[in-house]
């Protein structure tokens, strides 16, 4: 066990002695974190500019009932002109132009869309029914009641930064264990490493902690910007317990792919190429079974799907799976132990070929 | 120089992990985009009919049933009570009984939509659909006279409503061809100090200036035939519209002023960094961060007014817009700007670069 704890720490003297590399590596989780932070702005509120011909109760009541749609960001305008500049100059993505009879029989209501695609024109679409029928709440001949599931609705931005403390970890465990494995190859340092009179198991060990500690570094930084962002996990001993299992899983997983691929040039693009979509497709704007079956299959196979569902548990008390609380921290524990049997079997398998 | 860019084309031909840098983090948000492009314009929704005897609740269903944002089943009380409960669906529609006897009577009766408010951005949606459900099944007179008075008339900007996937494939395609740029260059260069070639560089009869040029026009070139690969599969998979030639054209000098922006801001990351660890990493974080500040994901009117502020000095903007322009909308409607911005990002991405690369040498 000392050899391990040596080879850990010369791997993380290794990761400071080269500061530009550390830190990047170090911060690409927390380069996700605002990167997602700025996707959701986006996707928050469409801004439209509102053109009203009249001033009275009812215009005032149409534009209330916009401003309430869920939907809109208002921007009053007082001439055409000035809402076709803003659609032209990307400031607003649609025009609404109230008549001044708004309301009474026969009225229309001129709506002028930047149709840059279709999910973004049908939010406005959709959104235009729910203030004409807010309007009208009064007076339709039926109504309805929302009855939601969970007391709270969590904020967009709140929920998909708790899954990108998956993604934290699952590209900083494959970046540190997989760059630390790969750096003894390009060196020729394999060869004493196969020389000295330690045990192999040692080696992967002393790779693994290596690649455990660099990588906590990265997931602890994105834990400080979710608390930052107002995130509160209720459950913390939850919360750590999924973050300290996942980060062995990827910390094994990418020893075995340095080890299996013994190039940092390599290590690099499949740790994006590997966590990008599989963070798309394990569940981080909700449950996976409301998408395609497809993604939903996939996803399923690996644990990232498993530890959203665990990190969404701990932080608001909702479960975005329809696998059983139990039977995902099974699947997540069988993940630990496969992911220390491959990282073992790729660094012998690899070592024995050289 | 031509000899230089022959030889560094034949080393990115040969380098699968240099490929797959520049390509595999585009096409693999590319994939995942087309895999959740159907959770993020539809959610499945159960119906339970507890009125099948009715005509209103019949026309009710069939209008929930065509609504292009749900993808419905018709279920009994309990199976969409356990379809809710293992996420199955996302909400329950319930049409009480009695529905249409008590729409008839005047006693407006109240439908139940049952939600799950996992996060604001799908509940919202689920907000408002029913609305949109509501107000189609009142122009239809099944409830009688429709008492909403107000017609909504709509006019689009472009001819079309572009797919989600084709609207985010041409901001990674911008994506692509910055990665490409800085990526081809800056290890090209870089590689020079790694196998201590520079030294045979340095001792030739070359000019500098011509060494560099040879190492940028590679990059480029590179970066050129990384995107019209790209760009000829998606139009090939039916993705993208085939561009006339005008069209092509523009978008394919778009491509290739971005790329010599990238190209030339790779080779001065090449002479700081000299070292392709250092280099990887860095050209990826940076493309990544312009790809999204450039609202390559969403687009610039949904940004906060500092954000389209700072996308507006972001090179990708220009080059997303014009790629929009070409390859979605069919149109050159505003590309000459787009173009005039490009080549001023270019030659400043070369000013910066080039000297840089060229004082790298010198030391």
């Amino acid at each position: 066990m000392r050899a391990a704890w040596a080879i850990a720490r010369n791997d993380l003297a290794q990761l400071l002695a080269q500061p530009v590399a550390a830190i990047v590596t170090v911060a690409v989780p927390i380069n996700f974190l605002i990167l997602f932070v700025l996707f959701a702005v986006g996707g928050g509120v469409v801004p439209v500019t509102v053109r009203a011909a009249g001033h009275g109760p009812a215009t005032a009541a149409f534009v209330h009932a916009l401003r309430n749609s869920y939907t809109f960001d208002v921007q009053p305008v007082a001439t055409a002109a000035q809402a076709a500049r803003a659609i032209a100059s990307q400031n607003s993505v649609a025009s609404i132009a109230l008549p001044r009879n708004v309301g009474a029989a026969h009225s229309t209501i001129a709506v002028t869309i930047d149709n840059l695609n279709a999910d973004f024109a049908d939010d406005i679409r959709r959104a235009l029914p729910l203030a004409v029928t807010q309007f009208y709440r009064g007076v339709l001949p039926l109504q309805w009641r929302e009855v939601d599931s969970y007391p709270a609705t969590a904020t967009f931005l709140g929920f998909i930064a708790v899954s990108i403390q998956t993604v934290a970890l699952l590209i900083g465990g494959l970046l540190q264990g997989g760059l630390g494995v790969a750096r003894e190859w390009e060196g020729g340092t394999i060869k004493e490493l196969l020389l000295a009179p330690v045990p192999g198991w040692s080696v992967v060990a002393g790779k693994l902690l290596a690649a455990f500690l660099g990588a906590l570094a990265g997931a602890l930084l994105v834990l400080v910007a979710l608390l930052l962002l107002g995130v509160r996990p209720h459950a913390w001993a939850e919360y750590a317990g999924v973050m300290v299992l996942v980060l062995i899983v990827f910390a094994c997983l990418g020893v075995g792919i340095g080890s299996a691929l013994r190039s940092r040039q390599t290590v690099f693009p499949l740790a994006f190429g590997v966590g990008l979509p599989l963070f798309f497709i394990s569940g981080p704007f909700g449950a996976i079974t409301w998408g395609t079956p497809a993604a939903a299959w996939a996803a399923r196979i690996f644990p990232v799907v498993y530890a959203n569902a665990a990190f969404q548990h701990a932080a608001y008390g909702i479960w975005t799976l329809d696998t059983s609380v139990g039977a995902s921290w099974a699947i997540l524990a069988g993940w630990t132990l496969l992911g220390l049997l491959a990282s073992v079997w790729l660094y012998r398998r690899a070592t024995v070929a050289h | 120089m031509w000899a230089l860019i022959k030889k560094d084309l034949a080393i990115w031909v040969r380098s699968p992990a240099v490929m797959a840098v520049t390509l595999l983090p585009p096409l693999a948000l590319l994939l995942v985009l087309a895999l959740q492009a159907v959770a993020v314009t539809s959610y499945p929704v159960a119906i339970v009919n507890e009125d099948p005897r009715g005509a209103a609740a019949a026309t009710l269903v069939r209008t929930a049933e065509a609504y292009n944002g749900f993808r419905t089943q018709l279920l009994s009380p309990a199976d969409a009570q356990a379809a809710y409960a293992n996420l199955q669906v996302a909400a329950i529609l319930t049409i009480p009984p009695g529905f249409s006897a008590d729409l008839a009577a005047g006693r407006r009766p109240s439908l139940t939509w049952a939600v799950r408010n996992f996060n604001a951005d799908s509940t919202d949606d689920l907000r408002r659909a029913l609305p949109d459900v509501v107000t189609s099944f009142l122009a239809t007179g099944a409830a009688g006279a429709d008492p909403i008075g107000i017609a909504i008339r709509e006019q689009d900007v472009h001819p079309h409503d572009a797919g989600l996937v084709a609207f985010e494939m041409v901001g990674m395609l911008a994506m692509l061809m910055l990665q490409a740029g800085l990526i081809n260059a800056g290890l090209a260069a870089v590689k020079e100090w790694e196998t201590g070639s520079v030294k045979e560089l340095l001792i030739s009869p070359v000019p500098a200036l011509r060494l560099i040029a040879g190492k940028v026009v590679a990059g480029v070139v590179a970066a050129d035939l990384a995107g019209v690969v790209v760009t000829g599969l998606t139009v090939a998979f039916g993705l993208l519209p085939t561009p006339t030639l005008t069209q092509g054209l523009i978008a394919l000098a778009a491509m290739t002023l971005l790329a010599s922006f990238g190209a030339g801001i790779g080779v001065a990351l090449a002479a700081a960094l000299r070292s392709g660890d250092r280099m990887n990493p860095v050209a990826i974080n940076a493309s990544f961060y312009l790809f999204f500040l450039s609202g390559g994901v969403v687009a610039l009117a949904y940004l906060p007014a500092w954000l389209r502020a700072v996308a507006r000095v972001i090179p990708n903007t220009y080059a997303v817009s014009a790629l929009r322009q070409t390859l979605l909308y069919g149109s050159t409607a505003g590309t000459g700007t787009d173009m005039l911005w490009l080549a001023v990002a270019a030659a400043v991405g070369l000013v910066v670069g080039v000297p840089a690369l060229r004082r790298g040498l010198a030391h």
